[in-house]
């Protein structure tokens, strides 16, 4: 089963927040059993970057939370779990500590492997306006996430790669901390360059994971053509060697 | 921009307290909660940290019938140093608001320990 963006980007959805403790924020619509749902963002605190990013909702997935506290005072994330069953969805970002900016994106995948990770891309960290991190995925048809934040203070726009789709933004840096997250579906296991655009030079840094997709069901073997849109064979035709 | 509620002075007790519902113009497409802060200049405002609120921002899109639940905050007062200095609000903003004519938002509170005063605002965008 291939990756898809489910509802073709109806199900993105973005917040921020200031001085806050911890913020919620809904799926727009009913999410489905299984799919990959998606958290990418950052935090800032003065004291230091929060130690940690608590991920939760309301449907109880179990969340696993990439991140890195390497640029300035910010924790950076992209968190992933597999919704454990369908229906309304409301997500938590609990950064540690009593009082942190912070904003996040959502968006929901159909079409995950049943333990999704491929490869933690890491991070990297840079000052100019061009920020990107390399990730090698292993798997063929992955689906690569790439959170971005920086520490500026100021609001450059921020402006998703060429190749990319945005899942959400919030480029205010001044009253909460800002960051742009962005996926790729992509068809073959090789090195890629997951960037962006920022308005001014700044200090910046970024975080990328790849994911890999569903195996197809036994007897529903998949075969794909050029350009990656995948064949299968129909239920119930006769038996044949693939 | 359109200020649905502005710097409204409110002194919440310990409980459940919800503000609106207010119309929402056609057209706009985020939605900005502000509480006022605990500051050196406003020492009366929200001085406590173990005063907590839980905010919630609920729009109706069937002219007050239903509500759901948009995007919410928790947070507690006292001092707070932001990137500019001082913390002078707790802000919360979501994005994009539910489309629809005729629009309604709420903002059901809840707090912990109280009384919590400070002032309200809900603009959108």
């Amino acid at each position: 089963m291939p990756w898809a963006e489910v509802g073709a980007g109806s199900q993105r959805n973005q917040t921020s927040a200031a001085s806050a403790d911890s913020t919620t924020l809904v799926f727009p619509a009913n999410v489905a059993a299984d799919s990959l749902l998606v958290v990418a963002g950052a935090c800032w605190a003065v004291a230091g970057a929060p130690a940690s990013v608590a991920v939760t909702d309301t449907l109880t997935t179990a969340y696993t939370v990439l991140d890195v506290a390497n640029v300035g005072n910010v924790r950076y994330f992209i968190a992933r779990g597999l919704a454990p069953s369908a229906g309304a969805c409301t997500v938590t970002v609990n950064p540690d500590g009593a009082a942190s900016d912070f904003s996040f994106s959502i968006d929901e995948f159909s079409g995950s492997h049943a333990t999704p990770l491929d490869v933690d891309g890491g991070s990297s960290t840079g000052t100019s306006t061009t920020p990107s991190d390399g990730i090698t995925t292993v798997t063929a048809d992955d689906l690569l996430i790439g959170v971005m934040t920086h520490v500026a203070v100021s609001s450059p726009t921020l402006t998703k790669g060429a190749d990319y789709t945005q899942i959400g933004e919030i480029e205010n840096n001044l009253t909460t901390q800002c960051h742009h997250a962005e996926f790729r579906i992509v068809t073959t296991a090789q090195a890629y360059t997951v960037d962006w655009t920022v308005g001014a030079s700044v200090a910046w840094g970024c975080y990328t994971a790849a994911f890999k997709e569903a195996v197809a069901a036994a007897g529903q073997p998949t075969m794909r053509r050029w350009g990656g849109v995948p064949y299968q064979r129909l239920a119930g035709t006769p038996g044949r060697s693939w | 921009m359109a200020v649905l509620i502005n710097h409204m002075p409110i002194t919440l007790a310990t409980g459940s307290q919800t503000f609106g519902p207010v119309l929402v113009p056609d057209g706009l497409t985020s939605i900005t909660l502000r509480l006022a802060r605990n500051t050196t200049a406003t020492p009366l405002i929200w001085p406590l940290e173990a005063t907590r609120i839980t905010a919630d921002m609920e729009i109706s899109t069937d002219g007050g019938i239903t509500y759901r639940h948009v995007c919410g905050v928790t947070a507690g007062g006292g001092l707070v140093q932001g990137k500019q200095g001082e913390a002078t609000e707790t802000v919360l903003t979501c994005l994009p608001l539910p489309a629809g004519s005729g629009r309604r938002v709420r903002v059901p509170t809840t707090v912990v320990s109280g009384p919590l005063v400070s002032e309200l605002t809900v603009e959108v965008t």
